[in-house]
């Protein structure tokens, strides 16, 4: 029998979170199969970790804590998997010039994931979680790395990914 | 791209991929953690089962041994699958159902602790597992021999099964010594690192 207050917890917890984790799910998963999979292995630690939670630390980096240790583990189960490291695609490399707006933006996307996958898993884990809107002291709190060495890790990962896009 | 609120927007803005509704997620993830007790359930079994398979099989050779050596031996065999059985519970446990709720940090600590744990394991098999059997099949042959009159002729089926017993414990260490350790150090060494 399912808890009614467990399972309200993950509803609204879906329905909070669900895109964040896939655009996470994105930055560690080159394949839509092992994105959708990732995404569902982390419901599953979601669920599993609720009955646990006590309030400790924020709903948010609970819930991205949560994401990132199964991200780790599912990253290196698909490395295991194929031993071969993500090919950052030439076509991402220039966006042509010439071309209407919309199309330009999809190539920068495209190559920001793609710069993403490439970056060292603490780089990754680091920069996806600013994009997603998270205080340094909230990645801190994910991490468990000070706010002035996530600060200075943020800022060197910034300007390299700035730079590529440029 | 110029600044950081660029790179957010260009972040935010990806296609959205397809989201569940949160009731076909509840019931996709109690499918998953049903399957996942099954399947430890299942390892867990299974390994029970082999230690037992390996010790009833040799406990019936020491039973309808014809030679007192060559009980002794076919019994330390039966006694080392128990044995082994025994070590791989105690001390085999990977790093399988880490708390996902700590630090990343503390997370990936206790992921290369487990690697550790399982790669001393693996470069002392030598020890735990394959020399208490390898010293049965040895007592069990040299007991056959004994049995079949200790002269050369009598010893050539029991050093044939001595080799081949010989040659199949030096590829299982050969394979968790080289094969096995390398594979758990370079897992070990993708972990990420906050430092």
């Amino acid at each position: 029998m399912i808890e009614a207050a467990t399972r309200e917890m993950f509803l609204r917890l879906m329905d909070e979170y669900q895109g964040a984790m896939a655009r996470l799910a994105g930055a560690y998963m080159n394949d839509p199969a092992d994105r959708d999979d990732l995404v569902q292995e982390i419901a599953t630690a979601i669920w599993q970790a609720i009955p646990r939670f006590r309030g400790d630390s924020s709903e948010r980096t609970w819930v991205y804590r949560i994401a990132h240790n199964t991200a780790i583990t599912a990253s290196g189960r698909v490395r295991r998997r194929f031993r071969t490291e993500a090919v950052l695609d030439e076509e991402f490399s220039s966006p042509a010039a010439n071309v209407d707006e919309r199309l330009v933006q999809e190539q920068q996307r495209a190559l920001l994931l793609a710069r993403i996958r490439a970056l060292p898993e603490a780089d990754r884990e680091v920069i996806v979680m600013h994009l997603e809107g998270l205080s340094h002291g909230e990645i801190g709190e994910v991490t468990g790395a000070t706010v002035g060495a996530i600060a200075t890790r943020l800022s060197r990962i910034r300007e390299r990914l700035i730079h590529e896009l440029k | 791209m110029n600044s950081n609120d660029e790179l957010r927007d260009l972040w935010q803005q990806q296609p959205a991929a397809p989201v569940r509704k949160g009731e076909d997620m509840l019931t996709l993830v109690i499918e998953r953690t049903r399957k996942l007790d099954r399947q430890i359930a299942g390892r867990n079994t299974r390994e029970v089962c082999g230690a037992l398979f390996v010790a009833i099989v040799f406990a019936v050779m020491a039973w309808n041994a014809q030679g007192e050596i060559e009980r002794l031996g076919w019994a330390i065999t039966a006694a080392s699958g128990i044995w082994i059985a025994y070590y791989i519970l105690r001390f085999g446990a990977g790093p399988g159902r880490v708390d996902r709720e700590a630090s990343v940090a503390s997370y990936t600590a206790v992921l290369a602790e487990g690697y550790e744990r399982q790669i001393r394991l693996l470069k002392t098999v030598k020890y735990w597992y394959i020399l208490p059997q390898w010293i049965g099949v040895t007592v069990a042959m040299l007991g056959s021999w004994v049995r079949l009159g200790g002269s050369a002729m009598a010893a050539i089926g029991p050093a044939l099964g001595w080799a081949f017993a010989s040659a199949v414990c030096v590829a299982v260490w050969m394979l968790n010594e080289r094969y096995g350790v390398r594979c758990l150090v370079r897992l070990k060494a993708e972990l990420p690192r906050n430092d």
